[in-house]
């Protein structure tokens, strides 16, 4: 059980949007990683969207892969992926169409990244807000397994449900390194 | 142009970056491959749901009742 959650750094998305979210530089003192992303994406036409998670860069070859489950408030269904260029995330931020002003809850758990032997696993927790039926509970177990192995420095989030989308303002990310877990 | 957006973790800086055209362009193509592997889920799942229903059909064309399928 981990005792110390410790502010890595955060950031609250500004008036103009943006198309993704880099936490560069990130110091190798702790032994796990948490974000927690509250996120809306705008002008995507859909209820839903998706946060693309890839460490250490853009794009970072097809060594990422998968398994979700997810509902939608009618049907459950689970999804594989193998050789991503990154976690797909999919069905995880709130898109344009869903009720106004809400935003997605999502936490992503990374143990173990300052290793420089070992794959990096990660877990994934997404529910979506939306005054409707459909809206969106989505877990995701993924591994990022690069044929040389390092430690995780930095994290993009970026969406790809549409060229056009962009996280939203007040979108937030927030970083945080765990000791003892 | 859109802008990324990065932030320092050692610093806290933060900075605003506008996408190159190579991002732009990746952007895109991320958005038609999602777009290919969303349609490819859905039909998966459209199947998946008509197998079930012809498969409930003839299990009831044999005599289970609606109990008796929902407990298989």
């Amino acid at each position: 059980m981990a005792n110390t959650f410790t502010l890595i750094s955060s950031v609250t998305v500004g008036s103009g949007g943006t198309a993704s979210i880099t936490f560069s530089a990130i110091p190798q003192t702790y032994t796990d990683l948490k974000i927690v992303l509250s996120a809306r994406l705008s002008a995507n036409g859909d209820t839903f969207g998706n946060t693309k998670i890839s460490f250490n860069g853009i794009p970072a070859g097809t060594v990422y892969s998968a398994k979700n489950i997810r509902g939608d408030g009618s049907a459950v269904a689970s999804n594989n992926f193998t050789s991503q260029d990154s976690i797909p995330n999919n069905y995880s931020a709130v898109g344009s169409t869903s009720t106004a002003s809400t935003f997605n809850n999502t936490e992503i758990y990374i143990p173990n990244y300052t290793s420089t032997s070992a794959a990096k696993s990660l877990s994934i927790d997404n529910v979506t807000e939306n005054n409707a039926t459909e809206a969106w509970a989505t877990l995701y177990a993924g591994l990022w397994n690069p044929a040389s192995q390092g430690a995780i420095t930095s994290i993009v989030l970026t969406s790809n449900y549409s060229a056009s989308e962009l996280y939203a303002q007040y979108t937030t990310a927030y970083l945080y390194g765990i000791k003892n877990s | 142009m859109p802008t990324k957006l990065i932030i320092n973790c050692e610093t806290g800086e933060q900075t605003e970056v506008e996408l190159t055209d190579e991002e732009v362009a990746q952007r895109e193509a991320d958005a038609a491959a999602y777009a290919a592997q969303k349609a490819e889920q859905e039909a998966a799942a459209t199947a998946k749901a008509a197998a079930k229903a012809s498969a409930q059909a003839k299990l009831a064309a044999l005599g289970l009742s609606a109990e008796e399928i929902a407990a298989l």
